[in-house]
């Protein structure tokens, strides 16, 4: 190796993205639809609805576990969001010592209660991306490892480009091994704030898996210590054992709150604890549109008469640090504008992997005359790792809708239909030729996702005219999102099919 | 055919250097950095454990880019246990005062 820096540079960022590309790619790609978890659930579980309560039903499910749930541990509403439909009611009732979870989910209109189709919804893609599906075998190491490659193609790829303004204004558009190299270059200057927060939060989030050894030392507990000395919480509830009725006009409580978060719909969560005790307490929890933490602010109230409680202190800085990190990488802060751009960047960052993969084999491919094995995985790990996952998005999408509803753990189901299908174009893209399988799969890709909407209306219409009548944005909006996900890879097809006759 | 072997094995030692010897930098800081932030930033034990965890990822990655910058992959190493024995020396004086 030479010892010119810049060399070194560009032969870092070439086998640091190459070693971990497709890792990558699979990681950005369910992250970036992460950024619509919820949307994505709503659609996933159209049993939802699109009817939305236009008071707060508060009042009425605090009636409705006060009938159903007497002497409960603990009562807990998830009230339904702008972004998510789903209004959960759920407690426990003291069973033999411990307590036993029950939990219905109503109607957020009309309080009825609901069958909801078993799906993991949108937090499949949301595990997958730091798991990998492999959570008790290393899955998240791997993750670890993969961001950490990220910073350093990062990194590397900044001193890539000599000539960065020169690069950033010219995209040639009439050769597709051009235009690729003029994009990996464009996309790359854009995102490399994005990419670098993104991937140092990532390996923020988990210090106590990838990092432990000066907590396990310092702490007799480890980290757990740790976070218990730097972290707050409410005070501990200690029963009196003192029975009381609870609080169920929750206007009381309501207008405290308001006083103190005055946004609209600042509420996501309203926990009893110990309701039937004197001692009880209302755990009221905040959005978190407004903070870029990802801990949830909360108030407190007695559950009997609705008297202000002691709150949570603020946390050490080092926490501190920590969780706005973590927030950053969450983004549950973002508003719908903001959330729109960071979804544009986290494709701009799939598309920066997908083409810089591309151009490690197509820079090579012409030069040499005898290819060896490295260049046939590339080449065929590129058409699984890209085109193999989209279709295999499309396909649990599809597994959501056709598979039978009383099947047994029909969530794990849909998940297998997810690795099936991507291992099936695994298969099929070492046994094709190269060219052949990149168009037949880009065509297959487009128009199962073009497709989706049409056989959701054939399968149940009422939910696409209930999202229309009630204006339900975020049904019609994936709808959308299948669509124009589906014209773009048709175009790309069209595109792909002229310029490499 | 002597100096590409040569080239293949000065390769191997830096990647090599780069997973498991900066990841036994950013380790070493891990220890390091605790009585420097007690010291010298009037720390708690506790906030100087967690920033210096935080931190290691910072001298972790420095470390990748540097041994892969340094002239000869022996000197990469060299550098990294001198780097990897200096935090050490400073955890272990800190525990003792």
């Amino acid at each position: 190796m030479k010892p010119d820096f810049r060399k070194t540079m560009i032969w870092l960022h070439t086998y640091s993205g190459l070693l971990l590309g497709w890792l990558l790619f699979a990681i950005f790609v369910t992250g970036t639809l992460s950024y619509f978890n919820p949307e994505i659930s709503q659609w996933m579980k159209p049993e939802l609805g699109s009817q939305r309560a236009d008071s707060n039903n508060i009042n009425q499910s605090l009636a409705r576990l006060n009938n159903d749930a007497q002497g409960a541990t603990y009562w807990r509403i998830n009230l339904a969001t702008a972004r998510n439909n789903h209004l959960r009611l759920s407690w426990g009732m003291p069973e033999n010592g411990k307590s036993s979870r029950h939990s219905v989910t109503l109607n957020s209109k009309t309080l009825q209660p609901l069958e909801i189709r078993d799906s993991q919804g949108g937090n499949f893609f949301r595990s997958f991306h730091y798991t990998l599906q492999l959570r008790n075998y290393g899955g998240r190491y791997l993750a670890g490892i993969a961001a950490m490659m990220m910073l350093v193609a990062i990194f590397s790829g900044i001193f890539t480009h000599r000539r960065f303004f020169r690069d950033f204004f010219t995209v040639r558009l009439n050769n597709v091994f051009k235009t690729l190299t003029d994009l990996h270059a464009v996309i790359g200057i854009i995102t490399i704030p994005f990419c670098f927060v993104l991937s140092l939060s990532a390996l923020f989030i988990y210090i106590s898996m990838y990092m432990p050894w000066s907590m396990d030392h310092h702490y007799e507990k480890g980290s757990r210590e740790l976070n218990a000395l730097v972290s707050t919480s409410l005070p501990k509830l200690v029963p009196a054992g003192i029975a009381a009725k609870p609080l169920t006009d929750f206007d009381i409580v309501l207008s405290k709150v308001k006083q103190q978060w005055p946004e609209p719909n600042a509420i996501k969560r309203i926990s009893y604890q110990q309701p039937f005790d004197i001692n009880g307490r209302i755990v009221v929890s905040r959005h978190k549109q407004l903070s870029l933490s990802n801990k949830s602010e909360v108030l407190a109230f007695s559950s009997v008469d609705g008297r202000p409680l002691a709150g949570v202190e603020p946390e050490r800085n080092a926490r501190m640090l920590r969780r706005i990190f973590y927030g950053l990488h969450e983004a549950l802060f973002a508003s719908i504008g903001l959330r729109y751009l960071l979804f544009f960047m986290g494709t701009a960052s799939c598309l920066l992997i997908a083409s810089g993969l591309i151009m490690w084999l197509n820079k090579r491919l012409p030069k040499v005359k005898q290819r060896h094995l490295g260049h046939f995985l590339v080449e065929r790990l590129n058409i699984a790792g890209i085109v193999g996952l989209m279709l295999a998005i499309v396909s649990y999408f599809y597994a959501n809708r056709l598979l039978d509803l009383q099947l047994a753990q029909r969530a794990e189901m849909e998940v297998s239909v997810f690795l099936l299908t991507w291992g099936a174009v695994l298969v099929y893209a070492f046994v094709r030729p190269a060219r052949r399988a990149w168009l037949e799969l880009l065509l297959l890709t487009a128009i199962a996702y073009l497709a989706l909407p049409l056989v959701d209306v054939v399968i149940n219409a009422q939910w696409l005219l209930d999202a229309l009548q009630y204006n339900n944005w975020i049904y019609l909006g994936f709808d959308l999102a299948l669509l124009i996900t589906g014209g773009l890879a048709l175009l790309f097809y069209f595109w792909l099919v002229r310029r490499t006759q | 055919m002597r100096s590409f072997t040569h080239q293949q094995l000065s390769l191997t030692a830096r990647c090599l250097a780069a997973i498991v010897g900066a990841y036994c930098f950013a380790l070493a800081s891990s220890f390091g950095m605790v009585p420097i932030l007690i010291n010298m930033f009037d720390s708690l034990k506790a906030d100087a454990v967690y920033f210096a965890t935080l931190y290691s990822y910072i001298f972790g990655f420095i470390a990748i880019i540097y041994v892969f910058c340094r002239r000869k992959a022996w000197l990469a190493w060299r550098d990294i246990i001198i780097g990897c024995t200096s935090f050490m020396t400073i955890h272990f004086v800190g525990a003792i005062g």
